[in-house]
C-alpha cells in the first residue's frame, strides 16, 4: 500500500484536534500564572541576585526620616518601627560592608537550580529552566547556601546529603588594564560544565530598580531592606506576636501578599535583624504546595568568619576539564 | 483586532476564534491537555507583554503559539514532555496487539504519535507547511527564520518520520516519498 505521507498526516491532524473546544477560565489561569512567575523570577534572583544584587546596591535611606504619625493606630506605629528599625539595622550590617550575610535556603517542592540568562535577560529564558545549555539533566540542588560581602556573592547548591552541586558567583575581579570588572563564575558538578563571565563597563553600584506592591515576596534584590520595607509599606505585613526561631524569641511578622499565599518575617528583637523568611505559594499548573525558608545569619567580619567564607570559595574548584559556557550567559542559581 | 490589547480583548477573541487557536496548540503540542498548557502559555506572554502585538492579536497569538512550540516551551517538565511518547507508545503497542490490520485510520493516528516524537521545531515547521498549508516564506516569518531553515526542517523532518514509521512494521504500510 503507498499513500501520501503529507496526506495521511493532514488527516491525521484533522482527526487529533477534532472537537477542540478553549477550557473555561484559561484566561484566568494565564493571569494566574503570569503572577506566579513573576513571584518565581523574582525567588531566583533573589537567591542568584544577579549582577545588581552582587554589587551590593546602594539606596538611599530615604525612609529613615519617616517616623509614624501620632494619629496613626497603634499596630501601624509598631510596625513602622519595627520597619524602620529594620532597615537601619540591614542597612548598617549589610550595606555598609559591617557584615558577613549568609543565607541558607531551603523548602518543600523547592529545588535549587541554575538558570543560563541569555544575552537579553530574564525575558530569553521565561520557563527557568533549571537546565544549562548543554546540559541533558537538570541540575538540582536540594539547598542553597548564599555568602554576600562586600561585592562577593558565592552561592552553593547542596543535595540532601550535603554534597556540592553547584557553586555561582559573582564578584570583582582587576583586568589586566586595571579597570575593576564583575565576573560570574562558578560550576555544575553533576553536568561538568562551568562558565566565566566577565562584565565589562558594569557599575558594581548600580541604581535601585523601582519596586512595586506587586513585586512580591521580600528578597535580596535589589536588597532586603529595600524590599522588606516596600512590602511593609505595603501593607503587606501585620505583626503577629512572638515565636521562638533558632533560640530566639522574635518578633513575628505575618504577611499574605499580592501574588497570593503567605509569608512570615521573623526579626530579631535586639537587633532587628531578619531570622528567617517564608514564602508559602501554590504554583504552577497544578497548583502544587511550596515553601521556601530563608534563614539569615549575620556575622561579623572576624578573621574566622572571612576564614569561613574563604574555606568556602575554596571549598569548590572548577575544574578546567569541564565545559565552558560561552561568555555570552549570565548563570543564576535560585528557586526554580 | 489591532493595537495593545486588553484581557478583555483576548476573551472576546478567544470566543470568537478559541476553538481554531486550540486546534492549533493541540497539534504542535501533540494532545488535548499539552494544548491547553500551551495556548495558556501563548497568552501568559501576551498578557505580560501586550505592547509588543503590532499586528493582529490573533495573528501575533498563533505567532506566539509556534515560536514556543518550537523552542519546547515545557523544557522544565520533563516527564511531562515524555509523557505523549509513552502514552504514544501504549498506544501503538495495543495497536499492534489488537490484530495488527492496519487502516487507513491507524496509520492517521500512527503518523500523528510519530510527529511527537520529532525535535519541536521540526514538528512546528512540519504542522504550518502540511497542516496549516503555509507557504514556505510564512512559515520562515512566523517562525523568525530563513527559508532555507524551513526546506531543511520540513525535509529532515519528513524524513524522520518516514524512517520512525519504519520502525512500526505492523502497521504494514509503505509510504511514499513526499513532495516536498
Amino acid at each position: 500500500m503507498s499513500t501520501d505521507l503529507q496526506d495521511l498526516l493532514r488527516d491525521g491532524l484533522d482527526r487529533l484536534t477534532a472537537g477542540a473546544t478553549v477550557p473555561d477560565g484559561l484566561i484566568g489561569r494565564a493571569r494566574r500564572h503570569n503572577r506566579q512567575r513573576r513571584i518565581k523570577i523574582r525567588a531566583a534572583i533573589a537567591a542568584g541576585t544577579a549582577v545588581a544584587a552582587a554589587a551590593a546596591v546602594t539606596v538611599s535611606l530615604t525612609a529613615t526620616g519617616n517616623q509614624p504619625r501620632s494619629a496613626a493606630p497603634v499596630r501601624t506605629q509598631t510596625i513602622a518601627d519595627v520597619a524602620t528599625r529594620t532597615e537601619r539595622a540591614l542597612a548598617a550590617a549589610v550595606e555598609q560592608g559591617k557584615a558577613i550575610q549568609v543565607t541558607r535556603m531551603s523548602g518543600r517542592n523547592q529545588p535549587f537550580g541554575l538558570t543560563a540568562l541569555g544575552p537579553h535577560g530574564v525575558t530569553q529564558n521565561p520557563s527557568l529552566t533549571q537546565r544549562l545549555p548543554g546540559a541533558h539533566t537538570a541540575v538540582a540542588a536540594q539547598y542553597m547556601v548564599s555568602w554576600q560581602y562586600h561585592h562577593l556573592l558565592l552561592q552553593e547548591g547542596f543535595s540532601a546529603a550535603g554534597r556540592l552541586v553547584f557553586v555561582n558567583a559573582f564578584g570583582p575581579i582587576r583586568l589586566r588594564s586595571g579597570q575593576v570588572a564583575l565576573a560570574n563564575y562558578g560550576a555544575a558538578y553533576p553536568v561538568h560544565i562551568r562558565w566565566h563571565t566577565v562584565f565589562r563597563g558594569v557599575s558594581l553600584s548600580p541604581p535601585a530598580p523601582r519596586l512595586t506592591c506587586q513585586d512580591g515576596l521580600p528578597s535580596e534584590y535589589p536588597s532586603w531592606h529595600a524590599t522588606i520595607t516596600k512590602a511593609l509599606s505595603c501593607g503587606q505585613f501585620h505583626l503577629a506576636g512572638r515565636q521562638y526561631v533558632d533560640g530566639v524569641d522574635a518578633m513575628t511578622l505575618a504577611g499574605q501578599p499580592e501574588y497570593g499565599g503567605r509569608e512570615t518575617l521573623w526579626v530579631n528583637p535586639a537587633t532587628y535583624l531578619p531570622v528567617r523568611l517564608t514564602a508559602t505559594l501554590f504554583a504552577g499548573l497544578d497548583q502544587r504546595y511550596q515553601q521556601l525558608v530563608t534563614d539569615f545569619r549575620f556575622l561579623p567580619p572576624t578573621q574566622a568568619n572571612l576564614a569561613a567564607l574563604h574555606a568556602a570559595i575554596r571549598r569548590a574548584p572548577i575544574p578546567a576539564t569541564f565545559r565552558l559556557l560561552p561568555q555570552k550567559y549570565t548563570v543564576l542559581a535560585g528557586g526554580v | 483586532m489591532g493595537g495593545t490589547p486588553t484581557g478583555a480583548d483576548l476573551e472576546r477573541l478567544l470566543a470568537e476564534r478559541g476553538t481554531q487557536l486550540m486546534r492549533v496548540a493541540i497539534a504542535l503540542a501533540g494532545d488535548r491537555e499539552a494544548g491547553e498548557d500551551l495556548l495558556q502559555a501563548a497568552l501568559e506572554r501576551v498578557l505580560r507583554k501586550p505592547r509588543q502585538v503590532h499586528q493582529d492579536t490573533e495573528g501575533y497569538l498563533r505567532q506566539v503559539l509556534y515560536n514556543l512550540a518550537a523552542d519546547g516551551w515545557r523544557r522544565r517538565g520533563r516527564w511531562r514532555q515524555r509523557l505523549p511518547l509513552l502514552r504514544a507508545q501504549a498506544s501503538a503497542q495495543a495497536t499492534t496487539e489488537a490484530g495488527g490490520g492496519a487502516d487507513v485510520v491507524d496509520l492517521r493516528d500512527a503518523l500523528v504519535r510519530l510527529l511527537r516524537q520529532l525535535p519541536p521545531r521540526q514538528r512546528a515547521v512540519i504542522v504550518l507547511r502540511y497542516w496549516e498549508q503555509c507557504t514556505e516564506a510564512e512559515t520562515a516569518a512566523l517562525l523568525g527564520c530563513s527559508e532555507g531553515t524551513v526546506k531543511s526542517a520540513a525535509s529532515r523532518g519528513l524524513r524522520q518520520l518516514r524512517a520512525l514509521a519504519g520502525t512500526y512494521p505492523d502497521l504494514g504500510f509503505e509510504l511514499a516519498e513526499g513532495t516536498s
